[in-house]
C-alpha cells in the first residue's frame, strides 16, 4: 500500500508503477503511537507529519554545525538530504534520532522530541548508518539477531521476522557467512535489514549507497522505493546528486544550512529560474530573438550558438507553442525546440554555486559527487 | 511486564553476543582455556624451587702445605657449591670473577692460628659479582652459613683437641688416687712423714686438675644461660653442678688433709675421713672427665639444633601454592583485557552509536556484558579448576596438576564469581578512560605488571612500605589470591573482609564505570 504524496504537485516516479511486489511480507506498517499485539505499529494520523524540524541550530563548541534548518516530511515519502562532505546530513539525522539535542528550535519525530530516554520512539524508527557498524566475527544470522533483540524482540517472533528479512535483502544464501567475509554491498544489506526488523514506519540512512558500485545502488533504491510504497517514511541522506530523482522531496544542504527544498523537478525550476527551452533555426536573427524576448511568457533569452538560443520560462508546456508561433510569424523555420533538462548535477553545482554567492564565497570547498 | 521482559531480553542480547563471538574464535578460546593450564603445567613441571649451583674458585696462601685438588675442598663444601678450581693467584681468581666465569672467590686466610692466638677473628673474604638483589642476598646468606659452618667445624675440632687432652687429665686423677693409696699405707705403717710427703704430691697435682676440670665444666655448661643442666639420667653420671662443687671443694679437701698430716700426731680417723673427702672429688672429676670424652666435639660445638614442625595441613608444592596464586591472576587479567577490550570495540566499531538510536540503555549494554563476562570466564575458571585439581593421567603422564582443593567448592566458586566480578568492573573502567584498541590492552599490561609486584603473587604484602600497600589493595588479584589460598590450601573460609573488599571493588568500578559510559552514551 503505497502512501500519499506529501506534495500534490510532486510527480510520480515513472517506474514507481512498475515496482515489483513487495518481499518484506510483514505488510504495511501501521503508524500510531502504539504497538499492537502483534508488535505492529498502528498509523499516525495522516495530517501528523513524521518529523518536524522548526528552526534547529546545532552547535558543537563555538561552531553551528547546522544551522536555522527548518522542515517537514510527512508520511509515506522518500526525503533525500543532499549535501557535500561536511555538510551537516550526519548531524541532521543525529539531531533526528536523538543522539544530539538541538542548541535552538524543536525536533519532533512522530509527534514527539526524540531523546535517548524516549524509548518508544526509537523503537518506531529504524537507523542504517553509514558504515558497516555490527559484529564482523558474527554471522550475518547472528548480526541480525543481535539488532532484532535491541529492539526487544521475542525470541519466538525474532526467528521467523529474521527469515523473512533475510529473504527480502537477498541474503538468505549468506545467512551462515561471517560478516567480515561477505562484500561490501552484502555488509550494506545487512545493515539495511538489521534496520528493517522492528518493522518500522520511519528509516533514517546515513548515505546508505557511499562507496557501492551503481548496479547495488540501483537496486538499494528500488528497495527504499518499495518502502515507501507500503507506506514507510524514509529520510535518506546522500552525497550522490544524481539520487535526487528517487526522492520524492530533496533537501540541500551546504555548510549546515538548508538551501533548496523541493521536489526534484522543483528543486531544477529553482535552480534555472524556470524551465529551459532550445531553439535551433537557421533563420534566427537579431530581430526574430529579441521579438521572443519580449514575449511574456520568456523570462530570458541567451544565445547559445550563432543558429541556436536557450529560453528560460516560466513554463516550458504553455511557452514552446507560443515561441513557435512567433518565430513562425517572423518567417523562422524553426530546425528544433525541446525542454532541454539539465543534470541534477549541474542543477546542485548551480544551487551551490548560487549559495556560494549569496554568502560572498567562492564555493572551492564544495565536494559532493 | 512487557518493558521489564523487553529489558532482559536487550541485556540478553549482549550475552548471546559475546558468547558467539568468543565461540567464533577458537584461538580465543584456546588462549582462555589451554593457555592459563599449561602456564600452570609447566610450571609444575618446570619449578623444582632451587637456587642454582654456584661455582666457586678456592684461592690459598701460597705458603704452607694447602691442597690444591679441587676435590678435597668439593667435599668440604658439599653440593650447594662447584669448586671450579684451586688456586695461589688471588688476582687472576677476582679477574675470572669479574669476566662472570665464575660465581664466587673464597680466599683461605693464610696464618689463621697465628691470627686467633693473637685474640683476633680470622677474616674470610668471599667475592661476588652479582647484581640480581635476591641472588645477591643469597650468596650473602650462603657465605654466612659456610663460615658459621666453619666456625661450628673448627670449635667441634677445638673440642675434640680438648678431649684428648682430658686424658691427660684422668691420668693425673690416677696419680693422685695411686699418691692417696700410699697416704694410706704409709699411716697405717705409722710413716706419718712419709705420708705427709705424699700428700703434698697430691696438693700439686690438684691444682692442675682442678683447673682442667673448670675448664671442662665450662665449655659443658655454656648454654646454661639458656637451658638448667639436666639431671643426669645415668645414676653413675654427675651433673655439672656437682662437678663445680667437687672442683672447687677439692683444694680445700687436699689443705685439710696436708694440715692434718703436719700435725705431731695426726688423727688417724681424720686422716682416714680427708682422704675419703678426696677419693670423693677425684671419683666425681674421673666421672666428669670420662663425661666429657664420651661427648660428641660437635656437641660441643653446637648444642642445639632446630626441629621446624609444619602443622598447615598439607604438605603444599610449589606448583599447589602457586596455582591458585595463579588462577587468581590470570583470571583477572584475562577479565580485565576482555571487558576493556569489549567496549572499547564497541566505540572503534561504531556500535556505540547504533545502541544509542536504539531502545537500549546503558544499563542493559552494561550487565549484559557483565553477565555474560561472568558466564564465560566462571565456566572458564571452572575447566580450569577442573583440570588444575583431578589427578588425570595417561599411561603415567600427569594430565592435570593435582592442586588440592581442601575447601567447601561453594566457597571457592563464590570467590572465583567475585574476582571475575571485580575485574571484569576494572576493565569496564579502563575502557572508558581508553581511546583505542591498544591503550586499553596497555593499560591492561600494566595492571598485570602491578599485579605482579603488589599483589603478594612473590613478594608478601609485609614486606612493601605501607603506603605502597594502598596499590596491593586496589587490585581484586590481591584478596581473590589470599581467598583461594585459604579455601584451596587450608581447607578454611576467607576472611570475609577479603570477599566484601571484592564486592566492594567490583561495585565501585562498575559504578564509575557506569557513570563514565553513560555521560558519553548520553552526550550531545
Amino acid at each position: 500500500m503505497a502512501a500519499a504524496p506529501a506534495d500534490n504537485n510532486m510527480p510520480r516516479k515513472p517506474d514507481r508503477e512498475t515496482v515489483e511486489p513487495p518481499l518484506i511480507p510483514a505488510g504495511p506498517p501501521v503508524l500510531e503511537g502504539e504497538m499492537s499485539m502483534e508488535g505492529e505499529f498502528v498509523a499516525p494520523p495522516s495530517n501528523v507529519p513524521m518529523i518536524e524540524v522548526n528552526h534547529v541550530t546545532k552547535k558543537i563548541g563555538d561552531r553551528n554545525i547546522v544551522e536555522d534548518l527548518d522542515f517537514k516530511v510527512v508520511q509515506g515519502e522518500i526525503f533525500g538530504f543532499i549535501g557535500p562532505s561536511g555538510s551537516g546530513k550526519t548531524t541532521t539525522i543525529r539531531l533526528l534520532t536523538g543522539v544530539y539535542g538541538p542548541t535552538e528550535g524543536t525536533v519532533r519525530v512522530m509527534g514527539v522530541a526524540p531523546s535517548h530516554t524516549s524509548r518508544r520512539v526509537q523503537e518506531r524508527f529504524g537507523y542504517m548508518p553509514q558504515l558497516f557498524v555490527l559484529y564482523p566475527n558474527l554471522t550475518v544470522r547472528e548480526n541480525l539477531n543481535f539488532a532484532a533483540a535491541l529492539y526487544g524482540m521475542n525470541p519466538f517472533r525474532r526467528k521467523r521476522r529474521i527469515d523473512e528479512m533475510l529473504r527480502f535483502v537477498e541474503l538468505w544464501e549468506a545467512r551462515n557467512r561471517v560478516a567480515e567475509n561477505v562484500s561490501g554491498g552484502m555488509q550494506r544489506r545487512i545493515e539495511l535489514a538489521a534496520s528493517l526488523l522492528h518493522n518500522p514506519p520511519l528509516i533514517f540512512a546515513d548515505e546508505p549507497t557511499a562507496g557501492i558500485d551503481p548496479v547495488l545502488r540501483g537496486k538499494f533504491w528500488d528497495e527504499f522505493r518499495r518502502l515507501r510504497d507500503e507506506g514507510r517514511t524514509l529520510f535518506i541522506s546522500t552525497q550522490y546528486v544524481s539520487e535526487s530523482e528517487y526522492c520524492d522531496r530533496v533537501g540541500v544542504i551546504r555548510k549546515g544550512r538548508l538551501i533548496a527544498l523541493d521536489t526534484p523537478i522543483g528543486l531544477r525550476r529553482t535552480a534555472l529560474g524556470g524551465d529551459v527551452v532550445d531553439i535551433m533555426s537557421n533563420d534566427l536573427t537579431p530581430e526574430a530573438v529579441a521579438t521572443l524576448a519580449r514575449l511574456p511568457v520568456v523570462k530570458e533569452i541567451r544565445p547559445i550558438s550563432r543558429n541556436e538560443v536557450r529560453a528560460y520560462v516560466q513554463e516550458a508546456g504553455a511557452a514552446i507553442p507560443a515561441l513557435l508561433e512567433t518565430l513562425n510569424a517572423g518567417n523562422c523555420s524553426v530546425n528544433r525546440i525541446e525542454e532541454y533538462k539539465p543534470s541534477f548535477d549541474e542543477v546542485f553545482i548551480d544551487l551551490m554555486n548560487r549559495d556560494s554567492q549569496a554568502r560572498g564565497e567562492d564555493g572551492s570547498d564544495d565536494e559532493a559527487a | 511486564m512487557t518493558r521489564l521482559l523487553k529489558r532482559f531480553i536487550r541485556a540478553g542480547a549482549f550475552v548471546t553476543k559475546e558468547f558467539n563471538e568468543v565461540r567464533r574464535q577458537p584461538r580465543l578460546v584456546l588462549s582462555l582455556i589451554l593457555g592459563p593450564f599449561l602456564i600452570l603445567f609447566l610450571f609444575g613441571i618446570g619449578y623444582r624451587g632451587e637456587t642454582g649451583r654456584l661455582s666457586a674458585i678456592v684461592v690459598t696462601p701460597a705458603t704452607g702445605n694447602y691442597s690444591q685438588n679441587p676435590a678435597d675442598y668439593q667435599k668440604l663444601v658439599g653440593q650447594q657449591l662447584n669448586v671450579l678450581s684451586v688456586t695461589t693467584d688471588e688476582k687472576a681468581a677476582v679477574d675470572r670473577l669479574k669476566k662472570q666465569e665464575t660465581d664466587l672467590v673464597v680466599v683461605v686466610p693464610a696464618n689463621v692460628s697465628k691470627q686467633i692466638s693473637a685474640g683476633s677473628q680470622a677474616r674470610l673474604p668471599v667475592y661476588f659479582n652479582e647484581v640480581d638483589p635476591v641472588r645477591r642476598d643469597w650468596i650473602t646468606y650462603l657465605t654466612y652459613l659456610y663460615v658459621s659452618e666453619i666456625n661450628k667445624q673448627t670449635l667441634a675440632s677445638a673440642a675434640s683437641r680438648g678431649q684428648e687432652s682430658a686424658g691427660d687429665v684422668r691420668t693425673a686423677i690416677v696419680r693422685m688416687r695411686n699418691s692417696l693409696t700410699a697416704v694410706e699405707k704409709s699411716m697405717a705403717q705409722g710413716q706419718t712423714t712419709e705420708a705427709g710427703q705424699q700428700a703434698r704430691n697430691i696438693q700439686g697435682s690438684s691444682s692442675n686438675v682442678q683447673l682442667a676440670v673448670g675448664l671442662m665444666s665450662e665449655i659443658m655448661a655454656s648454654n646454661n644461660v639458656i637451658l638448667k643442666p639436666p639431671k643426669p639420667q645415668d645414676p653413675n653420671q654427675v651433673n655439672l653442678a656437682q662437678g663445680q662443687a667437687a672442683s672447687s671443694r677439692l683444694s680445700t679437701d687436699v689443705q685439710a688433709l696436708n694440715d692434718e698430716l703436719s700435725k705431731p700426731t695426726p688423727d688417724q680417723n681424720q686422716v682416714r675421713q680427708r682422704i675419703d673427702a678426696v677419693r670423693s672429688d677425684l671419683d666425681k672429676f674421673d666421672k666428669l672427665t670420662q663425661q666429657f670424652q664420651s661427648i660428641n666435639p660437635l656437641v660441643l660445638a653446637a648444642p642445639f639444633y632446630g626441629v621446624a614442625e609444619n602443622k598447615a595441613p598439607i604438605k603444599a608444592s610449589f606448583t599447589s601454592y602457586y596455582a591458585p596464586a595463579v588462577l587468581v591472576l590470570l583470571l583477572q587479567h584475562i577479565a580485565i583485557t576482555l571487558a576493556a577490550l569489549s567496549m572499547v570495540r564497541e566505540r572503534t566499531l561504531g556500535t556505540v552509536e547504533l545502541f544509542r538510536v536504539s531502545p537500549t540503555s546503558p544499563t542493559e549494554i552494561l550487565s549484559g556484558k557483565y553477565l555474560s563476562f561472568l558466564l564465560i570466564l566462571g565456566t572458564v575458571a571452572g575447566i580450569l579448576l577442573v583440570m588444575m585439581s583431578n589427578n588425570l593421567d595417561i599411561g603415567g603422564f600427569p594430565l592435570s596438576l593435582g592442586v588440592p582443593i581442601l575447601g567447601d567448592w561453594a566457597v571457592l566458586l563464590l570467590a572465583l564469581a567475585l574476582v571475575i566480578f571485580a575485574s571484569v568492573g576494572l576493565g569496564f573502567f579502563i575502557s572508558t578512560i581508553s581511546k583505542s584498541e591498544s591503550q586499553a590492552v596497555q593499560l591492561s599490561m600494566l595492571v598485570l605488571l602491578t599485579s605482579v609486584f603488589f599483589s603478594g603473587f612473590f613478594l608478601r604484602l609485609e614486606t612493601l612500605w605501607p603506603p605502597v600497600q594502598a596499590v596491593s589493595y586496589a587490585l581484586p588479584v590481591t584478596y581473590g589470591i589470599q581467598s583461594l589460598q585459604v579455601v584451596m590450601l587450608r581447607g578454611g573460609l576467607p576472611e570475609p573482609a577479603l570477599l566484601l573488599a571484592l564486592l566492594f571493588l567490583g561495585t565501585f568500578f562498575g559504578l564509575l564505570s557506569f557513570i563514565r559510559f553513560n555521560r558519553e552514551f548520553r552526550r550531545g
